[in-house]
Formats: C-alpha cells, sequence, structure tokens
C-alpha cells in the first residue's frame, strides 16, 4: 500500500508540498557531511590501532577508547607488527600420542607434511601463540587443553603429552662453521602436561604436568638441551586444574600481530 | 529560492567583506584539495580487477579453512569455544560462526564459499561484497590465534571492495547489462555499442582508502621494527631467511655475505619508512611499487608466504591508474575478438540474436567507445546500406584524449556554425563549462571564483591526466591551461590532441610561462585554440575565452550573480537557463535526435 493512501489527504499535501523538498533538498548535502565525518573517523580508526600497541602514550591509548570498538567490529584492530621488533625464535608443539591399543606416536606441529602452505601457517601460527606475551596464563592454558583436544580428535588417541619446543635462530657465523638450520643443538624443549582424551566430551584433561618421560625417570624432556636458555622460568598455578606448570617468560616476537 | 538562512545572511554581514574573503580562500585551500582526493570521480576498473584478484584469494583462504573445517571452527578444535570466548570476552569481534550448529558446519561453508566465488565474477556484487566482507570477518574472527597479516589484509580489501562500485566493469553484473542493452539495440536492428562505465566518486573513495591504509600499513610496520636491534645492525633479514620453519628456499649462503644481508636490511627499513611518502609522486611511484612487488615476492618465494605476499601486491593494484587499464582491457578483448575471427568464429549478422549479442557485450567486436558515446549506427546487414548516420565520432587522437558527441553540449547547439545556429551563437542555454588546468592550489581556487562570479562553470584540473579524464566524463566547452610547468612535450600533444579532435573536443587557451622561449613553433593556433605567452589578468583571460567561443560578455549576463553552480562537475537538476520564449529556442538539427528511431530505412 502506498504512502499516499496510508496518509489523510491533506497531510498527504503538506508531505508532498513541504516536507520531500525539504528531504529533498538537505538529503545530499546532509549525506555527503555524514560521508566526510565518517572518513574523518575512519582515518583516526585506522592509525590509532596500530599506534595504541604497546608501548604506547597514555594519549593515545585513550584516544584509541573512542575507535576501539569500531575497529574491532571491522576487524581492523591490528598492529602491523610485521616480524617486529624483530624475527625471533620459533615455537613449535612437540607431542606424544598414546594410542587405544598402546603404541605411542609422536610428532611436531607445524611439520612440512602439513599443505598447502597455507594450512601449514595456520597451524604454525597457532604454535607461534604458545610463545606469545599477548595472552593471559588462563587463555595460553586453554589453547594447551584446546590443542591436546583436537590432537587426540585426529588421531583418535587416548592420551597426549605435549611439550612446547623453541627453535632458536642460528647465526651467520654458526653456519659458516659448519652448523645447520636444524641442529639438534638450536631446540629447546619444555613440557606442557600430560592429558586424557574423553572421547563423550570430546575434551582432553591435563592429568599430569610432566610428560611420559618425566614420569620414567622425573627429569623433564630435554631439559638438558636447554643450555644456551638461562632465563628463570615462572611457575604459575593453571586457573583450569590448579596444577602448576612451567611456564617460562620469553620475550616473544609480535608477529603478525 | 537558494538564499541562505536570515541568520546566517545577518551574520555574513557583520563580517568584514575582506575577512569574509580570506576565510574562504583559506577554506577553499583546505577543502579543495580534500573533495578532490576523496571524491574526484575515478574510474572503477582498478577496483574491479582488485575484486576479481581478491575475490580468488578470498576464496582460496577460506577453502584452506575447509581443509580442517572442525579443527579450526569447530567447538572442540585447535581453538575451541571457551579458549575464543574467553579470549574475546572483553572484544566486540564477532563471528556467525557462534551460532551455526556443527551439523551445518559443512552446508554453511560451502554457501560461504559460493557467494565469494560470486564475488569474485562479478554476480550481484552490491550484496556478494557485502556478505564477502562479513564472511571473512567471520572466518577470521572464530580462529583468532591462526590469523596471521594474510587475513588483516584480506579483510581491509574485502571492506573497501564492499564500500567502492567493485562490480561495476568486469563482471557478470556488467555482462548481464551489456547482453540486455545489446538485444534490445539488435532487436531495434542497430549495432550495439558498449559504453565504458563512468568514473565514479564511490570507486575512488574506496582506493583511496587502500591507499592511505596501506601507506598506515606500511609506516606502522617499519616504526615497529625500528624498536628491534636487528634492524638497525642489520642482521633481521638473516634472522628472518634462517628461520627454519618458515624457510622454503635454502638462502644459508647468504651467511658467507654479510654486507648483503646488511644491505637488504637496511633497503627494506629505507623502502617501507619513507613509502608513505614516495608513492604519491607520480615520476617515483612505479619505482616503489616495484621495489614492494620485489620484497613481497621474495617473502613468497622463500618464506612460502605465497598468499600473504600476493595479497600485498594485488592492493598495489589501486595504485595504478585506471584509464590507461580500462583501454588495455578493451584492446585485449578486441584481439581476443581478432583471434576469434581468424580463427573461423565470427558472428555474423545471419548468426542467432542471441549469440550476436553475447559477441558484443563481451567487448568481442572491438574497443568499447568512450562513455556516454551513443552510437547510431545501424547493424551491418539490419538495415540498408544508405541509412542516413546521426553522427560519428571521429578516431582517438594519439594523446588519446577523449572526446564527446561534437554537438552534445548545450552550448554547442547555438554555437556550433550552420543555419541553425547563426545568429545565436552570443545566447547559450546554458553556463559555459570550462576546465582549468593549474598546478598551482592557490591559483586554482583564484581562477575558479573568478570565473563562476562572471557566469561560467569552471572545473579545475591539477594534472594534464587528470584534465584528459574529466574531459571523457564531463561537457566542457572550453580548457584552460595556465600552468606552465608541464613537460612541454606532454603540453604540446595535448594540444595537438585538442586540435585534433575538431569540434568533439572543447576549444582552448594555453598560456605558456615566457621562460619557454619567444617562439612556439610546436603549438599552432586556430580560431578555436589560442596560446599565448607571457601572463594575463584574468579579466583579459576571460574575454579571451569568451572570444574563443564566439560569445560576449552580454550573453552571460544572465548567468552572472546567480548562486546555484555546480563546481565538481556534476549538473544540477535543473540547469541554469534563462527564461528564453519556445521561439527563441534553436530548432531541433539531426544530431539532437539521440538515435534513429527505427530500422526501417527512414529517417525521423
Amino acid at each position: 500500500m502506498s504512502t499516499k493512501r496510508l496518509l489523510p489527504p491533506a497531510a498527504w499535501r503538506a508531505l508532498r508540498s513541504r516536507v520531500i523538498p525539504i528531504v529533498r533538498r538537505w538529503s545530499r548535502p546532509a549525506g555527503f557531511v555524514l560521508v566526510n565525518l565518517w572518513l574523518v573517523y575512519h582515518l583516526a580508526a585506522i592509525v590509532l590501532a596500530p599506534w595504541s600497541v604497546p608501548p604506547a602514550s597514555r594519549l593515545v591509548q585513550n584516544s584509541w577508547r573512542a575507535v576501539g570498538v569500531y575497529d574491532q567490529a571491522l576487524f581492523l584492530n591490528h598492529g602491523y607488527h610485521y616480524f617486529a621488533p624483530e624475527p625471533g625464535n620459533s615455537t613449535l608443539l612437540g607431542y606424544v600420542l598414546e594410542m587405544p591399543d598402546g603404541s605411542l606416536q609422536t610428532g611436531r606441529i607445524p611439520n612440512r607434511q602439513i599443505h598447502p602452505r597455507l594450512l601449514y601457517h595456520r597451524h604454525f601460527m597457532l604454535t607461534e601463540s604458545l610463545a606469545s606475551d599477548d595472552w593471559s596464563p588462563q587463555v595460553r592454558d586453554e589453547l594447551v587443553q584446546a590443542m591436546a583436544s583436537e590432537l587426540c580428535r585426529e588421531h583418535g588417541a587416548r592420551r597426549v603429552t605435549l611439550s612446547r619446543v623453541s627453535h632458536e635462530l642460528p647465526s651467520m657465523e654458526f653456519v659458516r662453521a659448519g652448523g645447520t638450520l636444524d641442529d639438534p643443538e638450536k631446540y629447546s624443549e619444555e613440557p606442557l602436561g600430560r592429558f586424557s582424551y574423553d572421547d563423550q566430551t570430546q575434551t582432553a584433561q591435563l592429568e599430569s604436568p610432566a610428560g611420559l618421560e618425566a614420569e620414567r625417570d622425573d627429569t623433564p624432556p630435554l631439559a638438558n638441551a636447554r643450555s644456551a636458555d638461562t632465563r628463570p622460568a615462572d611457575t604459575r598455578p593453571t586457573s583450569a586444574t590448579g596444577l602448576a606448570i612451567p611456564i617460562e617468560i620469553v620475550p616473544a616476537p609480535d608477529r603478525a600481530k | 529560492m537558494n538564499s541562505p538562512p536570515l541568520a546566517s545572511r545577518s551574520l555574513s554581514r557583520r563580517i568584514p567583506p575582506g575577512v569574509r574573503q580570506r576565510a574562504r580562500r583559506a577554506w577553499e585551500g583546505v577543502w579543495g584539495p580534500w573533495r578532490r582526493f576523496w571524491f574526484e570521480p575515478a574510474d572503477p576498473t582498478p577496483l574491479a580487477v582488485m575484486r576479481i584478484l581478491f575475490g580468488g584469494m578470498l576464496l582460496y583462504t577460506q577453502i584452506v579453512w575447509g581443509l580442517n573445517l572442525e579443527g579450526f571452527l569447530g567447538p572442540h578444535g585447535w581453538q575451541g569455544e571457551t579458549l575464543v570466548r574467553t579470549l574475546q570476552a572483553d572484544q566486540f569481534a564477532w563471528s556467525f560462526w557462534w551460532w551455526v550448529p556443527v551439523s551445518l558446519h559443512v552446508t554453511v561453508h560451502l554457501v560461504c564459499l559460493v557467494i565469494l566465488a560470486a564475488f569474485m565474477l562479478g554476480a550481484f556484487t552490491p550484496v556478494t561484497s557485502v556478505l564477502a566482507y562479513l564472511i571473512t570477518i567471520a572466518y577470521a574472527n572464530r580462529a583468532p590465534m591462526a590469523n596471521y597479516g594474510l587475513d588483516q589484509i584480506n579483510g581491509m580489501a574485502a571492506l573497501y571492495l564492499a564500500i567502492g562500485p567493485s562490480g561495476r566493469v568486469l563482471s557478470i553484473d556488467r555482462l548481464r547489462e551489456h547482453l540486455r542493452g545489446a538485444r534490445a539495440r539488435l532487436s531495434q536492428g542497430l549495432e550495439p555499442a558498449i559504453p565504458r562505465a563512468q568514473p565514479s566518486a564511490r570507486a575512488n573513495l574506496a582506493l583511496r582508502l587502500i591507499q592511505v591504509h596501506l601507506c598506515a600499513i606500511y609506516i606502522f610496520a617499519c616504526l615497529s621494527k625500528l624498536r628491534g636491534d636487528s634492524w638497525w645492525n642489520g642482521l633481521a633479514i638473516w634472522q628472518v631467511v634462517s628461520n627454519l620453519e618458515y624457510q622454503s628456499r635454502d638462502l644459508t649462503w647468504l651467511a658467507w655475505y654479510p654486507w648483503l644481508v646488511n644491505l637488504l636490511t637496511h633497503a627494506t627499513i629505507v623502502w617501507e619508512v619513507t613509502f608513505w611518502a614516495l608513492v604519491w609522486r607520480p615520476a617515483l611511484r612505479p619505482f616503489v611499487l616495484l621495489m614492494g612487488t620485489a620484497i613481497h615476492l621474495g617473502i613468497g618465494a622463500f618464506m612460502g608466504m605465497w598468499t600473504f605476499g600476493l595479497a600485498m601486491i594485488f592492493a598495489y593494484v589501486s595504485f595504478l591508474p585506471g584509464e590507461p587499464m580500462a583501454a588495455l582491457i578493451g584492446r585485449a578483448t578486441s584481439q581476443v575478438g581478432r583471434l576469434l575471427r581468424w580463427l573461423g568464429v565470427d558472428m555474423e549478422p545471419s548468426a542467432r540474436p542471441g549469440l550476436r549479442a553475447a559477441w558484443f557485450a563481451l567487448g568481442l567486436t572491438g574497443e568499447s567507445p568512450p562513455p556516454d558515446h551513443i552510437d547510431a549506427q545501424p547493424a551491418a546487414g539490419a538495415t540498408p546500406a544508405s541509412l542516413p548516420v546521426a553522427t560519428t565520432t571521429p578516431l582517438a587522437t594519439a594523446t588519446a584524449i577523449p572526446m564527446r558527441e561534437p554537438s552534445s553540449t548545450p552550448l554547442d547547439r547555438v554555437a556550433a556554425p550552420g543555419p541553425a545556429a547563426s545568429g545565436r551563437r552570443d545566447l547559450p542555454l546554458m553556463r559555459p563549462s570550462i576546465l582549468v588546468v593549474e598546478g598551482r592550489l592557490k591559483r586554482q581556487a583564484e581562477v575558479q571564483e573568478y570565473f563562476l562570479k562572471h557566469g561560467f562553470r569552471c572545473h579545475v584540473a591539477s594534472e594534464l591526466h587528470q584534465a584528459r579524464s574529466m574531459l571523457a566524463v564531463i561537457e566542457f566547452d572550453a580548457l584552460i591551461v595556465t600552468s606552465s610547468w608541464f613537460p612541454e612535450d606532454e603540453l604540446a600533444a595535448f594540444h595537438d590532441g585538442l586540435i585534433g579532435g575538431g569540434r568533439a573536443l572543447p576549444a582552448s587557451v594555453f598560456l605558456l610561462g615566457p621562460a619557454r622561449g619567444q617562439t612556439f613553433p610546436r603549438f599552432p593556433e586556430t580560431s578555436r585554440h589560442r596560446v599565448l605567452i607571457g601572463s594575463l589578468s584574468l579579466r583579459e583571460l576571460r574575454h579571451l575565452v569568451l572570444e574563443v567561443l564566439g560569445l560576449t560578455e552580454e550573453s552571460l549576463r544572465p548567468f552572472v550573480n546567480r548562486r546555484s553552480h555546480s563546481k565538481n562537475g556534476h549538473r544540477s537538476a535543473t540547469p541554469d537557463r534563462p527564461k528564453l520564449a519556445d521561439e527563441d529556442l534553436p530548432p531541433k538539427t539531426t544530431s539532437d535526435v539521440p538515435s534513429i528511431s527505427s530500422g526501417n530505412g527512414s529517417s525521423p
């Protein structure tokens, strides 16, 4: 039904003679003004998003609050810190799967068997998150637990033991002296815990903060291999289980922030 | 009535005229460049090319998510529901995947892929472009820990491609439109003319946003790098290439060439920190973009991040000029048409109308005519060869100045020589429209203000290529080149193009600086194209323009002091016309008839 029929004739005449011309006259300029205002706001938003990444001044952080919701809703809230502040060590996830028949399967994520390359990078970004300073301990614990669940689900395993593997970058001198990029000396491993998988809930629960090897000889796996790393480890309680997981404080590279 | 409200009138009276004028000039100095930068109509071809490239990238990205859909998007996958909800607890990051039941994951994923494919091909683009953006965000926000630079660039591009008319060319939407038009023309016995897409302010806005966003990305990428020691001591590139997890090709041989590592590191920083400044300089832009392309190809080739590297290169398309790109694509399609004809595939007039229409709609017949081109030429074979042709457009000159119908401007209807128009040369129906090509912003504002005040429509262009673009879409009666900064070769080519275009192109006045010398053999003069050396006052310039237009000062009196005028190339809905009695209007000439009315061989 048209507007003309809905309105009384007098109101329709008034609308047509007075309101519509005013709307027509002002709608274009008003729209243009609004577009310009949005443009200024949008430009502020795309600049303040990376600018407010710490360390940032109080002024910038407060200014970001004015655009933060907009940035997050439009997926513009990025730091663009590509290989910054500097390219750092890689972080991988080592795992030992305990299959229902009692056999063990070991592996690392990411690995070159993951194809295509974009999928490899997706997995790599996940494991890089293990070393990221961006997440709270609670988030990191949940990430580890989710990784355990997914690994057990994918492989049909009963249990999984996870460890965080840091791959230190070799120096030029090291390579010139005959060292290779995959030299075992450059890897260090830190246990993240052993998880048991529940098929019903499709979730993995932390059984023990130490790995299978730790149960056997009471020493953390590859503990002796961490020769170059003298930084102290911080032990924080996990929110999920209350058990202590050693979490190393490592200044993480802000890759792809 | 266009009179300002009473309050503003009384306020403006209180401000001294000098202050008012200075304030207006200052405002124009800020507003003019801003408006031109963001809203000057631009060719939508780069946006369409980006739609195809990024559409393909978005499609591929989501296909790859789908290779482990449950792993990445499922409630118990790599990033379980609890984890992501904790992570995004205080954020406004949204995703429709939260509301999709697991049993429907595959179905929804396939629907998303279909939408992205439609977006890439340009089907229902106004809708699919927005959906593509929402899909991109939804996937990325559901799996935030698996995101990296590619997702950021994808999101940025999808947003701006949804804002701009990315489906206006090179799309199924456009093809459908052409097909309809071609069928209608063929049914009337006329040869279809496929018009080029009109430049659009929205296209310019989207392209500019991509450009500016790209500059912001690079400047912050660089500033964040400068916090790290390795980007200063020159070892950063080594740290990148020696990362086994990133590496896709062995570059350890660089360990024997530390100087090269240092050089590459410093070059990366210098390029990134200067990108935002140098990319705006036309002379430097190719080098800046080539360097960026090399860096991103290197990222793809040596670090395996082809998707990210290509996405960055795709974004560079926003910096490429639209018109040459459109011309290149037009030439390529016409070459395909020639090849098909050479292979014996041709649409004879006897072929099925649907196939013929498709042949024309695909642009296989030849190069597209300029925008607004109305080709009244009858289809070969459909009508007798003796059918009168209304107008023909001369071939474009070497300078590629776009031409318009000679009789399409309101002024020409009167000013064009001929019995119908004679005697009315001094009575234009509309304000004469002029284009001033001037590089200096302050001078632009002065000239524009002066001509507007004296009854002209006045548009400005800062560069000759910008003037060419405007000539393609806006009807001008005269063109004034007042800046002597342009290279002489370019200026001479532009001038030759104008003269070569005949009455299809506007009259012109070239003011050449005295520094160029006393003789200008390369700038021949005609009655419509004047060349002057030295400087002129604005009044003298105006008289010269009136002279080349064949008008008198008196003839513009009805337009002087009228308030409503257009500065940005858009004719107002109610054209500024002096009150003319019906008998004063010139009789219609054959060129006023837009097309031949029927295919029976009789002229109207």
